[in-house]
């Protein structure tokens, strides 16, 4: 018996899938429908960066899939034995990365960062 | 459907790039190379993937512009992937952000050197120390960044990620037998001679060849380690060496031995017992004149690298069986530095403890503030076989699955507890070798109070030549050095008659 | 009709226990139930079951201590922990020391029932 909805956990900061998944302190929760549709998106902001918190929440949430992008092995194996889809080293906007998920096409160590072309020095 | 992810390793070399590639790169044939050096043009990156260091060069937004190989192979992606993507996503340090270091040195007028962590493609944590410089035009603008990156072992991590109190206070000690061994400490690491480890399992020999590193004018050199018994010979001689292509079957280009990679700093050989007589034979070689000879090649090359080597073995017996040569023990026994077993440590298992749970309290974000008296009890009477290794890791899992702030007896491994198992009582630990001990030892204590470095060689250097009863080609060998080295000196010291 | 695999359950809080059995073997699965870690390695070697539910929480004999020795001697014996309040470090000490899996109490049966079936379906061996 399968769940038609997927919940998928994207850690993020600003508007980029977050660089480590032990230093994040923000994340996204969406829905998707069994057609790839997002029915529901919510970000949630954390009290502190811990991994073994945001682990705990993953599985609080039930969680079907994560999408970070540098995470240490021992989390992506637990992950991963708790039966969690754990795609890693993502690198982009986090829009575009469940945007990808959700068309089933995203795998991990895709890159899709768009460099911001106004010249602009941050 | 989505995700499809294996569970592999990630090959950062298979990251799929997809989307245009940034305006601000030229195009991949204008390749960029470095003009009225020499008489040709050199490629840039040519020359930057000699660096035995990671490298990358970044533009005014510290996206990549180039990184060399050394780069590459300590992140685990490769250029093609990288260029155009700003290094915080690459790099993904703890510094990125509030701590940027490429920012800090837009600031300031020298290079910032900083220490952090990074996640590579294996999903390793790394700690490293990154080095950015602010690259400037002739105007004195902003042009771009330039960051190396060099990994740092730590076997005890600092919770503050930087030591601020100097290299030796990341070895744990207040033991008389840890004192005696940071009293060498100091001036083995100003010589350049070789090292030798010696201990147990378990009792810190890597901390300290790293530390050793650190505080030598090598320090801003690589520091590159080798575990001898971790390949079969063919492999560690092609991995300590280098080969040619086609030196054998399946060396499809040149490869850079770990002994070129370590070129300006120190190469640090673990398991030196484990190595296999052959390697012995061409190291002993590399010991004497400082030429590499890798597999295959005709011809050798100079490599500057001050070897230090550790083993838990007893190495006079291994050359009495005949299995490790009696000249290469005699070359590497200069300067020897024998880290005693915990249980010789009086005094330091309450220290290291405390250490430790501070530590691990932090990491796993926990408020642990100590033992239960029978806890303490048990973990004071324990002999730690595994010394210091152990002491960490029995700490680490207590501290990682209590759930209060005190750690008892119920958090503690049963083996701790196990008293079916007969337990030998290790043999007191000794400095075993044969003839006198090490020049270096003799002369700090011949020394005596007066510490310095050249009184210090200088004393050496007399010690040697007593020792060898005059004969200054003896006493070179006995301190290690060429010949040639050895006249220097004594000229510099006024000891030529 | 009683499944062809028997569970042991070793959890010091007599109550839940026999309430968790008593719900497993109304569904058919043989269960017995043991109050503590010591006594329920001494079980195991006498009588090992095809799957152990172990709570980490016990006084004494430490259930991660349990699981260890578990896995050391009968490494066949699939373990699955249960615990009443996570812990991510926990959970992979778990992990690192064979667990199939690592549950939050309280448990639901059906998920019970499909974590058995999944750990007793034949798996390649881990080299």
């Amino acid at each position: 018996m399968t769940t038609p909805l997927k919940k998928v956990l994207i850690t993020i900061t600003e508007n980029e899938v977050a660089p480590r998944f032990d230093l994040t302190s923000e994340v996204l929760i969406a829905t998707i429908d069994p057609e790839g549709r997002v029915v529901n998106e919510r970000t949630m902001v954390l009290p502190s960066a811990s991994q073994e918190d945001l682990c705990h929440l993953i599985l609080a949430e039930s969680v079907d899939a994560v999408i970070c992008s540098g995470i240490e092995d021992e989390y992506y194996q637990y992950m991963k034995w708790k039966r969690i889809d754990v795609i890693d080293s993502v690198i982009g906007p986090y829009e575009e990365a469940l945007g990808r998920y959700a068309a089933g096409t995203l795998r991990a160590g895709d890159i899709f960062f768009f460099p911001v072309m106004d010249g602009s020095v941050d | 459907m989505a995700g499809g992810n294996t569970g592999k390793d990630l090959d950062g070399k298979a990251g799929r790039r997809s989307g245009l590639p940034p305006l601000s790169l030229p195009p991949l044939s204008l390749a960029p190379r470095i003009e009225g050096l020499s008489g040709v043009p050199i490629p840039l990156l040519d020359l930057l993937d000699e660096i035995p260091l990671g490298l990358v060069i970044l533009d005014r937004n510290r996206s990549v512009l180039a990184a060399n190989r050394p780069f590459e192979a300590l992140t685990g992606f490769s250029r093609e992937t990288i260029t155009g993507l700003p290094c915080r996503l690459v790099l993904r340090t703890n510094l990125c952000g509030r701590f940027c270091p490429a920012l800090q040195a837009q600031n300031a007028s020298s290079a910032v050197s900083l220490e952090g962590d990074m996640i590579d493609c294996q999903r390793r944590k790394l700690d490293i120390r990154i080095t950015a410089t602010a690259l400037r035009d002739n105007n004195g603008d902003l042009c771009g960044f330039m960051e190396t990156i060099q990994e740092i072992r730590t076997m005890t991590q600092d919770s503050t990620g930087m030591n601020k109190s100097g290299f030796f206070a990341r070895v744990l000690g207040q033991s008389p037998k840890m004192t005696e061994v940071f009293n060498i400490l100091p001036a083995v690491a100003q010589t350049d001679s070789a090292v030798l480890i010696t201990g147990e399992t378990g009792t810190g020999k890597d901390l300290v060849a790293e530390v050793i590193h650190e505080a030598s004018t090598r320090s801003r050199g690589p520091f590159i380690k080798v575990n001898c018994g971790a390949l079969p010979e063919t492999l560690l001689e092609s991995e300590l060496f280098g080969h040619t292509k086609g030196a054998f079957t399946g060396a499809v280009s040149d490869k850079p031995g770990r002994l070129k990679m370590a070129h300006g700093g120190t190469l640090f050989l673990t398991e030196i017992g484990d190595l296999p007589l052959p390697l012995q034979v061409k190291l002993l070689t590399f010991l004497d004149d400082q030429i590499v000879y890798p597999l295959g090649a005709s011809r050798g090359f100079q490599a500057d690298v001050r070897v230090i080597a550790a083993t838990h073995r007893q190495l006079e017996n291994m050359v009495n069986q005949g299995a490790f040569r009696q000249d290469l023990l005699f070359r590497l026994n200069v300067i020897r530095v024998h880290l005693p077993p915990l249980r010789e440590r009086t005094g330091d298992v309450k220290l290291l403890l405390a250490h430790y749970l501070t530590e691990f309290s932090q990491r796993f974000r926990k408020r642990v503030t100590g033992f239960t008296p029978e806890a303490t009890r048990l973990l004071n009477a324990y002999a730690y076989p595994g010394n210091v290794r152990e002491i960490r890791n029995i700490v680490e899992y207590a501290v990682g699955i209590v759930r209060g702030d005190v750690i008892g007896v119920e958090h503690l491994s049963a083996y701790l507890f196990d008293t079916s198992v007969e337990k030998t009582v290790p043999a007191p630990s000794g400095e075993a070798h044969t003839g006198g001990r090490s020049p270096l030892a003799q002369a700090v204590q011949a020394a005596g109070d007066t510490m310095s470095w050249p009184v210090l060689e200088r004393t050496m250097i007399l010690e040697a030549l007593v020792q060898s009863k005059g004969r200054r080609t003896k006493a070179a060998e006995v301190l290690g050095w060429g010949r040639s080295t050895l006249w220097r000196k004594m000229k510099q010291y006024g000891l030529e008659s | 009709m009683m499944s062809d695999y028997r569970v042991m359950l070793i959890d010091d809080e007599e109550e839940y226990a026999g309430t968790l059995a008593e719900r497993l073997e109304l569904r058919g699965i043989s269960t017995r139930v043991v109050l503590d870690g010591q006594e329920g390695l001494t079980a195991i070697d006498e009588d090992p079951p095809d799957i152990v539910l172990l709570d980490v929480m016990m006084p004494g004999f430490s259930g991660l201590e349990t699981l260890r020795q578990i896995k050391k001697a009968h490494p066949r014996v699939e373990v699955i922990l249960l615990t009443g309040r996570g812990s991510t470090r926990e959970g992979i000490e778990g992990m690192r020391l064979g667990a199939f899996d690592y549950l939050m109490k309280p448990v639901q049966i059906e998920e019970l029932i499909e974590r058995f079936q999944a750990a007793l379906a034949p798996r390649p061996i881990k080299g």
